[in-house]
């Protein structure tokens, strides 16, 4: 348990040097310190998962009251999965932000990492309500500082403050929730608010979940709740984004996770909602993914998708609770937590390399890109390798927490209730529906990008990154086919959290996926990759000897090759794109051409995002009719903000003496 | 490891038995049943030659999509006898490892920087979205059924003697049907696609492997055969009965897949291509018909209590 | 005597609101300072010497000499002699005055509260009123400081009704004057006239958002 409070000193020490050091060596400081607060945290996560909870509680006065910080099962895993990606995500960004020439704006970012670090480490541990969300709102102004980088640029600072305003939104959710359950606790403790609310069952009723839910919903970034998303990835530096995307998005699904207890009794509706919900929100995400040319916000819609998968688990695990069906909920949950570790990693190093290419060849729109799989090699492998495994293709890790997902949800049809069975197949649908969408997704974003030939002129310097910076983003790599290939130790590890809150919930016969399962995954995945070699390896004994040659391709047939004949992206998904039209957005301009001689032309589209149009957008601009009534209020000339003050103290006195005033008034008349 | 070898004996087979059924049907004699495969064996000896555009992996693709096929092979069953991979929800594996080789293929396909491929290429992705439910949602139906979960145990108890003859048949059968169309789209076959033409608006798998030539070439014709045939081993599993002796077994299995090879010769020769339009809503069409074999299942179920409404 | 005291400030009041010269401004303000030193002088009776001989030198010094001196010098230095044409036409203002003043009278009626000295209650308030009417409807800056001395002298008045039991309060008025007589001081005679030129508020309506 010290352990963590050392991380924290190290931290702040961290910040310290950062603010003291030459410009020149902040960067090596916050390194330096975020790896050595990450080892200890592994330290502090890994104690904790084999000793069972660690707690150490402070006495405060007002008004934390007492200020317990405990490392549970679930605790550690979260820590262990931000503090992968934050390595990582640090390393790499000491390479990334080489892109910058202007270094004013370094210091504030390396300490909002740091800051960020200690926060999300504490939001983990944090047990006394308050605390956790003085946390909670630390770790926000980070990632805000963090993401507004580039504020000199206007779309950056909008998105910035967009994020900034939808996470306050989340606070005031978070606060109302909070106080409400902790009044009928009467404590703040996180545990005794548990205990409380397991003890009456249904006392405080669904609606307090709803509210933390709905909190925690905006952070993670279900729809509806998702606008703010889209904007704050694209926004942010590689680095950043990859954080943000793996493991900031990931403190909301952790506060759901905190908050389940709190709906005993209705576990089964709020199980089935999730579901539904989250369902919805997997295929509405994939479903804009797609047209995205912006490569970075392809991505970022595609974290919203993850995370309706990582909340089809949690729903999954709820409805299994609410039936008494161990093998559901333990699955179901099993597969949530395995897929948040596994997003934040392949998530993060597809930002990671979405980040090279715009280093190397400044732009990430999608249609301008081709063919830099010859000139970044490596980058274009290491884009491959997570693109396979969001798509959920074995040996990989995405298929195992889909495995698991999968085999919770077969089970919850198989099952035997009527209602339950038809819900899971139309989420067993939705889950394929989604699978498929991203395949379709990722073969458009990796081929478009990283094969054939450039669209537009790539820039000189355009070539592999520095071997260190790629240090990172091998080691990413190394655990993505790590825990693919072999999962169990894995699966063991995401089982443990997941056993200790159905044991909470009083679950009989709570047993871990079975490890024999997860074997054979490891055998087939073996298998597949052997089978593969072998067959490289004949057809490398067949061609040896024969003559390889080169030749133009369609040589005979067309002999004025340009890159402008591939297929471009907006043209692999056209079909999609005709067919899906009802929930995307999408604007095209072009001007019409008359005459009978060529002239330019051009043809622009741009996707918007529906749901914000829907919910957001258009409410602002009603609102803002609206205020424009009251525009005549705001005239500049002085007299009339002094003679709103005075009407103001004249209401103020009228309203003390109204009594007075009303009984003066009508003796008056009465005697006239 | 017995079903692998009855999946490899039948592909041998079944592209030249669809060949020759189009062919009498048109009223010629037509090549010789095991053409296709001289046609392999000739491609598999050439030398390759590969376009300026293409990288690393247009040439390692082709063989990943060989070995997903075969790994996705190993896990059919054989009557009650599981492949060499087996276990809990495999079928989940089994699609996902289709899923693989495909994506190879289509990124294989980018990677030419023509447009002939890059059609190709989103056709087929497009298809296989629309596709990959149907196969989910039969295993899930009949899992439903019999109450295990891996391929070799659900269909180790599909004709088992818990459910009635009559039902477990005629349940297998309309999924049966529902395969085959299947089967026939994956491979890119009428009426989704005309492989006689080699037009790109009629196309989608042939016309991705356009620059693909010598062994990789091959080895994508034998993938094309194999598909088919690890699809006719899942109908035929569907439809035989699990515990009948190992000959007789292998007699039926392989008349199962000579039956399907003619109805999807039958289908080419009689039929006209749909208009490319118009291929989404069939393939979502077959897709949406696994839901009757979903209820009825659920009827069945239902019928005999097992499931308390 | 007090109250004859604080209705010639009333009177007083009349006057400002009808000023067209800024020189009138300063000589009533130097005027409510000598009244209000014999306001203080006749009503704080139970006070301790010592503060009691700080209010009243206070009262003569700052408010009865020095920022009238001040604000002469400004004047003087600036060129400023006379109010451009207020907002209001000088008539309406009266009248304006007038009702204002009668309203006050009946709310302090009608709210009958006995703690305040009526009377006091009456003129502080309309004095404060004054001042920000003052403020509202004149161009010039310097008019505007000189509206906020007339309600800083409100102010003033309504701390002498409550002296006798709270001195601080007395004390927190006096406080005020020496803060408005520094601010005078400090922007004025940072020759802030040398580079607002012509004074007149309404180029101040450029900095609207």
């Amino acid at each position: 348990m010290k352990l963590i409070l050392f991380s924290f000193a190290v931290t702040l020490c961290g910040i310290i040097l950062v603010l003291l050091l030459p410009l020149r060596l902040k960067k090596n400081a916050a390194l330096t310190a975020v790896i050595a607060s990450g080892i200890l945290n592994f330290s502090a996560a890994f104690t904790a998962l084999k000793y069972g909870s660690l707690e150490l509680v402070f006495k405060c006065g007002f008004p934390f009251g007492m200020l317990p910080l405990r490392i549970d099962l679930l605790s550690a895993f979260f820590i262990i999965v931000i503090n992968i990606t934050l390595i990582t995500g640090c390393w790499y960004g000491f390479y990334y932000m080489k892109m910058y020439t202007s270094r004013s704006k370094d210091p504030i970012h390396w300490v909002s990492f740091l800051v960020l670090q200690s926060a999300m480490t504490a939001v983990c541990i944090m047990q006394n309500i308050i605390a956790f969300l003085m946390c909670w709102e630390a770790m926000t102004v980070a990632a805000f500082l963090l993401v507004t980088y580039e504020h000199e640029k206007r779309q950056t600072l909008r998105a910035g403050i967009n994020y900034f305003i939808q996470s306050h939104i989340c606070v005031l959710l978070l606060i109302t929730g909070f106080i409400w359950v902790s009044t009928a606790a009467g404590s703040f403790d996180m545990q005794q608010i548990m205990n409380h609310a397991r003890s009456q069952a249904g006392a405080p009723g669904p609606w307090p979940f709803i509210i933390l839910f709905t909190g925690f919903a905006f952070k993670a970034g279900f729809v509806p709740l998702h606008t703010w998303l889209p904007w704050a990835h694209p926004a942010a530096p590689a680095h950043v984004s990859g954080v943000m995307s793996g493991v900031i998005i990931k403190m909301g699904i952790f506060g759901i996770f905190r908050v389940i207890p709190l709906c005993q009794g209705n576990m089964l509706e709020m199980g089935r909602l999730i579901l539904i919900l989250s369902t919805a929100t997997a295929l509405y995400g994939v479903m804009v993914a797609i047209v995205q040319h912006n490569l970075k916000r392809l991505l970022a819609y595609h974290s919203i998708e993850n995370i309706g998968i990582i909340g089809m688990g949690i729903g999954l695990g709820l409805m299994g609770t609410g039936m008494g069906n161990s093998d559901i909920a333990m699955a179901g949950y099993c597969g949530a937590l395995l897929h948040t570790l596994n997003h934040s990693l392949f998530k993060s190093l597809l930002f990671y390399t979405a980040g090279s290419v715009y280093r190397k060849s400044h732009t990430v729109i999608i249609e301008e890109l081709g063919g830099i799989m010859k000139y970044m090699p490596f980058t274009a492998g290491l884009f491959l390798v997570p693109a396979l495994a969001i798509t959920g293709l074995p040996p990989l890790n995405g298929f195992v927490s889909e495995f698991l997902i999968y085999s919770s949800m077969y089970r919850g049809l198989t099952a035997g209730v009527l209602p339950v069975s038809m819900l899971m197949l139309c989420c067993i649908f939705g889950l394929v529906m989604v699978g498929g969408l991203a395949f379709l997704c990722f073969t458009k974003a990796f081929g478009i990008v990283f094969l054939g030939t450039p669209r537009h002129h790539l820039p000189e310097g355009c070539a592999e990154v520095e071997n260190m910076a790629l240090v990172p983003q091998v080691i990413v790599l190394c655990l993505i086919v790590c825990i693919g290939v072999f999962p169990a130790p894995f699966v063991r590890l995401a089982s443990m959290p997941a056993a200790a809150m159905l044991n909470n919930a009083a679950l009989a016969g709570v047993q871990a996926p079975s490890t024999w399962l997860m074997y054979s995954i490891s055998m087939a995945g073996i298998l597949l990759i052997l089978l593969t070699g072998v067959i490289l390896a004949i057809r490398m004994f067949v061609i040896r000897r024969s003559a390889v040659r080169q030749s133009p391709v369609w040589g005979c047939g067309y002999t004025g090759g340009s890159p402008k004949i591939q297929y471009t992206a907006t043209s692999f998904v056209q079909t999609y794109t005709n067919i899906a039209s009802p929930i995307l957005k999408i604007h095209s301009e072009y001007p019409v051409l008359n005459g009978m001689f060529p002239e330019p032309g051009s043809f622009r589209t741009h996707s918007f995002d529906k749901i914000e149009d829907i919910l957001v957008d258009s409410n602002m601009r009603r609102m803002g009719r609206f205020m424009t009534l009251f525009g005549f209020l705001q005239n500049g000339l002085i007299q009339y903000y002094i003679l709103y003050g005075v009407l103001f103290i004249t209401a103020i006195i009228a309203f003390t003496f109204r009594q007075a005033i009303f009984s003066f008034i009508i003796s008056f008349l009465a005697l006239g | 490891m017995e079903s692998l070898i009855l999946i490899i004996t039948a592909s041998l087979f079944f592209t030249g038995i669809i060949g020759r059924v189009k062919s009498i049907a048109a009223g010629r004699k037509g090549p010789d049943v095991i053409q296709p495969l001289r046609d392999i064996l000739r491609n598999l000896k050439k030398a390759p030659v590969y376009g300026d555009t293409t990288g690393i992996i247009f040439r390692a693709a082709p063989s990943i999509y060989i070995a997903s096929l075969i790994t996705a092979a190993l896990c059919i069953p054989l009557g009650s006898r599981p492949g060499l991979i087996s276990f809990q929800w495999d079928f989940v594996f089994f699609i996902y490892t289709m899923a693989l080789g495909k994506f190879f293929m289509i990124i294989a396909a980018l990677d030419t920087g023509s447009p002939f491929e890059g059609m190709g290429a989103s056709r087929e992705a497009l298809f296989s979205l629309f596709m990959e439910p149907a196969l989910f949602m039969i295993m899930g139906s009949f899992a439903l059924l019999t109450g295990n979960s891996s391929f070799a145990s659900i269909i180790a108890g599909l004709h088992g003697a818990a459910i009635p003859a009559a039902v477990s048949f005629t349940i297998s059968g309309i999924a049966a049907a529902i395969l085959m169309l299947t089967g026939m789209v994956e491979n890119s076959r009428m009426p989704v696609d005309d492989p006689r033409t080699h037009l790109e608006l009629t196309m989608i798998h042939e016309v991705m492997i356009l620059d693909n030539s010598g062994f990789d070439l091959g080895m994508i014709m034998y993938g094309v055969c194999l598909k088919f045939s690890i699809f006719g081993a899942i109908i035929a599993n569907l439809m035989i009965k699990p515990g009948t002796h190992l000959v007789v077994y292998t007699l039926l299995f392989l008349a199962v897949q000579a039956i399907f090879a003619v109805f999807t010769g039958l289908v080419e020769s009689f039929m006209s291509r749909f208009r490319m339009k118009n291929n989404p809503q069939f393939i979502y069409t077959i897709t949406t018909a696994t839901l009757l074999v979903f209820l009825a299942v659920m009827h069945v179920a239902g019928i005999r209590g097992k499931i308390p409404w | 005597m007090v109250n004859l005291i604080l209705l010639i400030v009333i009177a007083s009041l009349f006057f400002l609101v009808t000023a067209w010269r800024l020189v009138t401004y300063i000589q009533i303000l130097a005027l409510q300072g000598i009244l209000l030193f014999f306001a203080a002088f006749f009503s704080l009776t139970s006070m301790h010497w010592a503060n009691f001989t700080l209010i009243l030198t206070e009262t003569v010094i700052v408010k009865a000499v020095a920022i009238p001196f001040f604000l002469s010098y400004i004047l003087k230095r600036n060129n400023i002699t006379r109010e451009a044409e207020p907002l209001v036409p000088t008539f309406v203002s009266l009248v304006l005055m007038i009702i204002l003043i009668i309203m006050i009278f009946f709310l302090s009626y009608a709210s009958g509260y006995s703690i305040l000295d009526n009377l006091f209650f009456v003129v502080a308030l309309s004095t404060i009123f004054t001042g920000l009417y003052i403020i509202m409807t004149r161009r010039k800056i310097i008019t505007h400081v000189m509206g906020f001395l007339v309600i800083e002298n409100g102010v003033f008045i309504l701390s002498l009704a409550v002296g006798n039991e709270m001195p601080m309060m007395v004390n927190m008025g006096i406080l005020l004057d020496m803060f408005a007589g520094v601010l005078t001081l400090g922007i004025f005679i940072n020759r802030i006239g040398d580079v607002f030129k012509d004074g007149d508020v309404s180029n101040l309506r450029r900095l609207k958002d």
